[in-house]
């Protein structure tokens, strides 16, 4: 868990960087209401409090959801996701290793459904006279969802005015991230590959099928939360598939589910949705592609 | 020489720890005080003992026997007296064992060599075998007249010798196959004769090539016996695992290797069987490797039922940590250093006091274990399955195919110890189709016995009152004194 928090360190600076400051609070308070919210159940069930948290896995969760939240999400609604994420998603289903689902995916989505507009909202610049504006994941579906070709939607002005460059450069920081887990043996390649893999062939479908009604494949692994969310998220352990065949359908279907909800859905980005979905079925996927034993 | 990669799934690559000990000669290790002898040193029913306290044996003198099938006779491994017949603590529990104060003579029985092997009857050599108490000397401990049988019987075409000491720390076999080459490869043609097998391998790991040196050495470029060295990757010496490496197939699913048509066995089963042959000697003695935290690791050659405290003793050693019968991997812990070194000992591995076990932590499914397992099992479905005592899952995910070569364990971040639980489990359903073979006879001795009564009871003649009146009363007065009683 200690890797996995060092392999969002460059990701996380950069977007201070990009976006504000504003996240480093927002990460330390997601991050304390998601230990004091461990240390009170595990104090209530009578478990070994201090042992149990220096496992950092309530620290991780709550490093995710705040960075997949935008840094103009208020204060109370990520304190809110954060408690969520241990108190429901986590511990409601025995704690660590027993979760059928993600924490910070199944906070984030609670708070998709519950505070939809507070999450929406991306700040352009930084400064005290921050404006607001879409990412491009969620300017593109407006657009589209409107008549406009992406040819049109990519000259607009309003989309220079959203810097997407700056979002590429975090999808980069979230690469390095996860090519140091990889490097580190945290995560497995196949995950993320096939994840990323689904993603673009979906697509990549799509775009040859009509590329004015559909963004490039690049557009759709650069300009969201997919290179997090393959290195970060489905990566997890616990809520993913533990045979190599398993991990690989996994990751495949959760790249087609995000190319499926961003192009046909009402979200902008998929992919807090598709890992949930995945994550109901990783008892189906353990099953079916159990290896075959030895000698049978 | 032949290089094969492992060619198994999974496995290790570990720190081999094996240079402090495989470069020194091996040592004798001198008389004991006496020599503990466990009539259970082989996978089996013990033999039942033929000596009574007061006994004076000689070495090589057959001193427990069975008719069984799967068992073999239990020799002495000294000369001296018998001093004592009782229960006595062995690694994991205490067993029957035969106590011998040695005489300080070592004189041997009578034993005769068996000339001219190669013009007799492969059953003279299969019945030396049994006679000469050779089991698997690798560690299990498999009677091996009985796979020699088994083999003849099955028409197995190939012999596999076992030199791949894939296990971290342990080099007896190494040193073995470096002091006595020759003993190897003229057993291992002694076997292949039992078993008429066609073609016959000696099997070494790849970093062992003082081995491989010794053994090309003692062919003198002969091509009967094809020499193989195994990529180093644990465990590879795994029975299985190493049938797959050689021969491409994989073992049937609760299957023997003999079912592809391979026999097995150890490189010091085969110097066993060689001096059986040669000498007509039993196994009384073997080499076992003393290593971990001792002041002077290295090979010892030790008389089987000197206790493992001797050993210790030898190699410079107070005992303030963990003593482990076996490598690190798959051996077992051993709780009295009085306990003797038995024919399936190959290892003593003493831990350093400081070694301290990390507590364990809840699984995360992270699938490390599922990558290295060598038979592909889901280990961690296994451990959930265990834990919640789902006897019947842990069937259905072929709890009975592992190893328990202890990857999964190795790996573990979370530090289960899986192994462990899996040979809890394997108690547990082997508890529970005893109780179920025990609840069967039950029932059908209690059927058996409704049956005889209710025959009893059809055949009974109705007894009619005597006709006579003091015939009658004696009856009543029978009676009644039966009450009194």
């Amino acid at each position: 868990m200690r890797d996995v928090l060092l392999g969002l360190l460059p990701g996380t600076l950069l977007a201070c960087g990009l976006f504000g400051f504003g996240l480093l609070l927002q990460l330390t308070v997601a991050v304390t209401v998601a230990v004091v919210s461990e240390a009170l159940v595990l104090r209530l069930q009578q478990r070994p409090v201090l042992t149990t948290l220096r496992d950092l896995s309530a620290v991780v969760s709550a490093g995710l959801l705040a960075l997949c939240l935008g840094p103009l999400v208020p204060l109370w609604c990520v304190a809110v996701g954060a408690a969520f994420a241990i108190l429901v998603v986590k511990q409601l289903f025995g704690g660590l290793g027993r979760n059928l689902f993600n924490p910070a995916m199944g906070a984030y989505v609670f708070l998709l459904l519950v505070f939809p507009a507070e999450l929406v909202f991306w700040p352009t610049a930084v400064g005290m006279d921050a404006i607001t504006a879409a990412t491009p994941l969620a300017y593109m579906q407006d657009g589209l969802g409107g008549m406009a070709t992406t040819a049109e939607l990519f000259a607009a002005p309003d989309y220079a005015r959203l810097e997407a460059y700056r979002f590429v450069w975090l999808s980069l920081a979230w690469l390095a991230g996860g090519v140091w887990l990889l490097w580190r043996r945290t995560i497995t390649w196949h995950i993320p590959l096939a994840m990323l893999g689904g993603l673009f062939l979906a697509a990549s479908v799509l775009y040859l099928y009509d590329d004015m009604r559909y963004p490039a494949p690049w557009f759709q692994l650069l300009m969201g939360g997919s290179l997090l969310g393959a290195f970060f998220v489905a990566t997890d352990p616990v809520s993913s598939p533990a045979s190599p065949r398993g991990r690989l359908l996994y990751g495949l279907l959760i790249g087609v589910l995000v190319c499926g909800i961003r192009s046909f859905g009402n979200y902008a980005d998929g992919v807090a949705l598709a890992v949930l979905m995945m994550n109901a079925v990783v008892p189906l996927l353990d099953a079916w592609a159990r290896p075959r034993v030895l000698g049978t | 020489m032949k290089t094969v990669p492992a060619g198994f799934p999974g496995g290790l690559r570990l720190q081999t720890h094996k240079r402090t000990t495989s470069e020194g000669l091996s040592r004798l290790v001198p008389l004991p005080e006496r020599i503990i002898l466990p009539l259970q040193q082989h996978i089996g029913l013990p033999p039942a003992p033929l000596v009574k306290v007061g006994d004076t044996v000689l070495k090589g003198q057959v001193i427990a026997d069975s008719e069984h099938y799967v068992s073999v006779p239990l020799h002495a491994s000294t000369s001296g007296r018998v001093s004592d017949m009782d229960m006595y603590p062995v690694a994991g529990g205490r067993t029957l064992c035969i106590v011998i104060e040695p005489d300080g003579q070592d004189r041997w029985s009578d034993i005769r060599p068996t000339h001219d092997y190669q013009g007799r009857d492969p059953k003279v050599v299969h019945k030396l075998i049994r006679a000469c108490g050779i089991v698997g000397l690798g560690g299990a401990g498999f009677p091996t007249h009985v796979k020699v049988h088994e083999g003849v019987e099955n028409e197995v075409h190939t012999l596999i010798i076992n030199g791949v000491e894939c296990e971290p720390y342990i080099t007896c076999d190494d040193r073995l196959i470096r002091e006595k080459a020759e003993y190897v490869v003229a057993g291992t043609r002694m076997m292949a004769h039992a078993l008429k097998a066609g073609r016959s391998i000696i099997a070494v790991e790849e970093d062992m090539p003082e081995a491989a040196t010794a053994l090309e050495q003692a062919l003198h470029g002969t091509q009967d016996i094809e020499l193989i060295a195994v990529a180093t990757c644990y465990p590879a010496g795994g029975e299985k695992q190493l049938v797959q490496a050689l021969t491409g197939r994989e073992v049937p699913s609760g299957g023997l290797a003999i079912h592809v048509g391979v026999v097995v066995q150890n490189v010091a089963t085969a110097a066993a069987t060689y001096r059986a042959v040669t000498r007509g000697e039993p196994v009384v003695s073997r080499y076992i490797t003393v290593t971990g935290a001792v002041s002077q690791p290295g090979n010892l050659q030790v008389l089987l039922g000197s206790p493992v405290g001797d050993c210790l003793q030898m190699c410079d050693c107070d005992v303030d940590g963990r003593v482990v019968l076996g490598g690190p991997m798959m051996g077992r812990m051993l709780e009295d250093t009085a306990a003797p070194v038995t024919k399936t000992v190959n290892c003593i591995l003493v831990g350093s006091a400081a070694t301290v076990s990390t507590a364990e932590q809840p699984c995360i499914r992270c699938g490390n274990c599922v990558d290295v397992c060598p038979v592909r099992l889901m280990p961690h479905e296994l451990h959930q399955a265990a834990r919640a005592d789902d006897l019947e899952s842990l069937r259905e995910l072929h709890l009975f195919d592992c190893i328990e070569c202890g990857c999964c364990a190795y790996v573990c971040p979370s530090h289960i110890p899986l192994v462990l639980d899996y040979r809890n489990a394997k108690e547990a359903i082997a508890a529970q189709e005893r109780r179920r073979v025990g609840a069967d006879r039950a029932r059908a001795r209690f059927e058996e016995r409704n049956a005889r009564l209710h025959q009893q009871q059809q055949q009974r003649t109705p007894v009619s009152a005597p006709e006579d009146a003091a015939e009658r009363l004696e009856y009543v007065r029978q009676a009644a004194a039966r009450n009194k009683s």
